[in-house]
C-alpha cells in the first residue's frame, strides 16, 4: 500500500536523525493520510492560508518560497520525500511563505488534529519533530550563510554537496550519483543569483571536472574537490554516522 | 524562447558563451546583461587601480544586441589633507 510506503519515508527521515523504538515507530506509521497528486510549479500551501493538516512529501521536489516587490522568487527551503516542511503549522497556522512543488509530486496530508494528538502521546515523537524544526533551522542558518558570505561557485557547489548528501541519507541515492530535477532558474532561485550568472558558474564547475550534471542527473566526480569549493561540512545536518558517505565517480 | 549568449571580459580576458540561456525577449536579455556585469564586479576585487569589464549579448542569430561596460579608474587625491 502506498499510504504506507511514504509513512516508512518519514520515520525513515526522522530515524537519519535519531532512531526510533518500535513502539513510536508505528505510531508514525498508523498516522492518517489523504494523499494528493501536484503537477511541478503548483502552490500547495499559499502564503497567508490557515491550514488544518501538515504536509508529508511523499514523492517528488518540494520548496519553500516568497515572492517579493517586483516580483523574484527567493526559494527557502528544499524539501525531499519523507519531509513535513509545514510542521510548524501545527504551532502556527497562518503561512507566512508559500509552500510549492518543483517537480510533479505526491503530498500525504495528515490532520494538525492527528499530529497534535501523536505528539501529546509520545514526548519521543514530539522530541523528534522538534528536532526536525532545529535541524531546519541549521540548513537556514548555513544557507544564510551562503547567500551572504559565498561565492556563486561555492554556493552552487554547496546546494550540490547538501542535495546529495540529504537524498543518501534517504535512501534515494547511491552516493556517487543522484536525480537533481531543478532546472538552472530554480537552481538561480535558490541561491539568489540571476540566471546567467548561475549558467556561467555551474559550466566552470563542471569543466573543474568536479561533477557531471546531464538530464537532471547529478554525479559526483570529485567529492573532495566540490566540498573544499563549497566550504562545505555536513556537520549542520547532524545526521546519523554512516548514513550519508558520498564517493567520486 | 529564444537564446541569447553573454560573452564577457574582463581586462584583456575574453569567455566567449557557446551554451546560452533561454530568456523571453532582448529586454531580459539586456537586463541580464547589467546583472552578470554587476555580480562580475561584486566577484572581483581590482589588483589594481583600473578595471574593465563588459558584457556583449547576442541573439540566437549571432547579432550583437547590447554591451554593458563598467570601468573602475582609481586615481590619486589631488587634495591629499581631504579638506574642502
Amino acid at each position: 500500500m502506498d499510504k504506507q510506503l511514504y509513512l516508512e519515508r518519514l520515520v525513515l527521515k526522522l530515524e537519519t536523525h535519531i532512531p526510533l523504538p518500535p513502539a513510536e515507530r508505528q505510531k508514525l506509521l498508523d498516522l492518517p493520510l489523504t494523499l494528493k497528486r501536484f503537477e511541478a510549479s503548483q502552490d500547495i500551501v499559499r502564503e497567508g492560508e490557515i491550514t488544518k493538516q501538515c504536509c508529508l512529501v511523499a514523492e517528488g521536489l518540494v520548496c519553500r518560497y516568497k515572492i517579493v516587490g517586483d516580483g523574484a522568487r527567493q526559494i527557502l527551503s528544499l524539501h525531499l520525500p519523507g519531509d513535513i516542511p509545514d510542521i510548524h503549522s501545527l504551532l502556527i497556522e497562518r503561512m507566512d511563505h508559500s509552500l510549492g512543488t518543483l517537480t510533479p509530486a505526491v503530498v500525504g496530508l495528515i490532520p494538525h488534529d492527528a499530529v497534535r494528538a501523536l505528539t501529546r502521546s509520545s514526548y519521543r515523537i514530539s522530541e523528534a519533530f522538534w528536532r526536525e524544526t532545529l535541524i531546519e533551522a541549521a540548513i537556514y542558518r548555513e544557507w544564510m550563510v551562503g547567500i551572504g558570505r559565498r561565492s556563486a561557485p561555492s554556493r552552487i557547489a554547496h546546494l550540490f554537496c547538501e542535495f546529495i548528501t540529504k537524498m543518501t541519507a534517504i535512501g534515494l541515492s547511491d552516493g556517487v550519483t543522484c536525480n537533481l530535477p531543478l532546472t538552472q532558474p530554480e537552481i538561480a532561485d535558490a541561491l539568489g543569483l540571476s540566471t546567467v550568472h548561475m549558467n556561467k558558474k555551474l559550466r566552470e564547475i563542471r569543466e573543474a571536472k568536479l561533477i557531471r550534471l546531464r538530464a537532471n542527473r547529478l554525479t559526483v566526480l570529485d567529492w573532495r574537490g566540490l566540498c573544499e569549493l563549497a566550504d562545505f561540512d555536513p556537520d549542520y545536518l547532524h545526521l546519523q554516522p554512516g548514513v550519508a558517505k558520498i564517493e567520486s565517480a | 524562447m529564444p537564446s541569447y549568449f553573454f560573452h564577457t571580459r574582463d581586462g584583456d580576458k575574453l569567455e566567449i558563451d557557446e551554451e546560452g540561456t533561454d530568456l523571453p525577449d532582448d529586454q531580459s536579455a539586456r537586463n541580464a546583461a547589467k546583472e552578470l556585469l554587476a555580480a562580475m564586479n561584486r566577484e572581483k576585487l581590482p589588483n589594481g587601480d583600473h578595471m574593465s569589464l563588459s558584457v556583449t549579448v547576442q541573439n540566437a542569430e549571432g547579432t550583437e544586441i547590447y554591451i554593458a561596460r563598467l570601468r573602475l579608474d582609481g586615481l590619486p587625491s589631488s587634495n591629499p589633507n581631504g579638506k574642502r
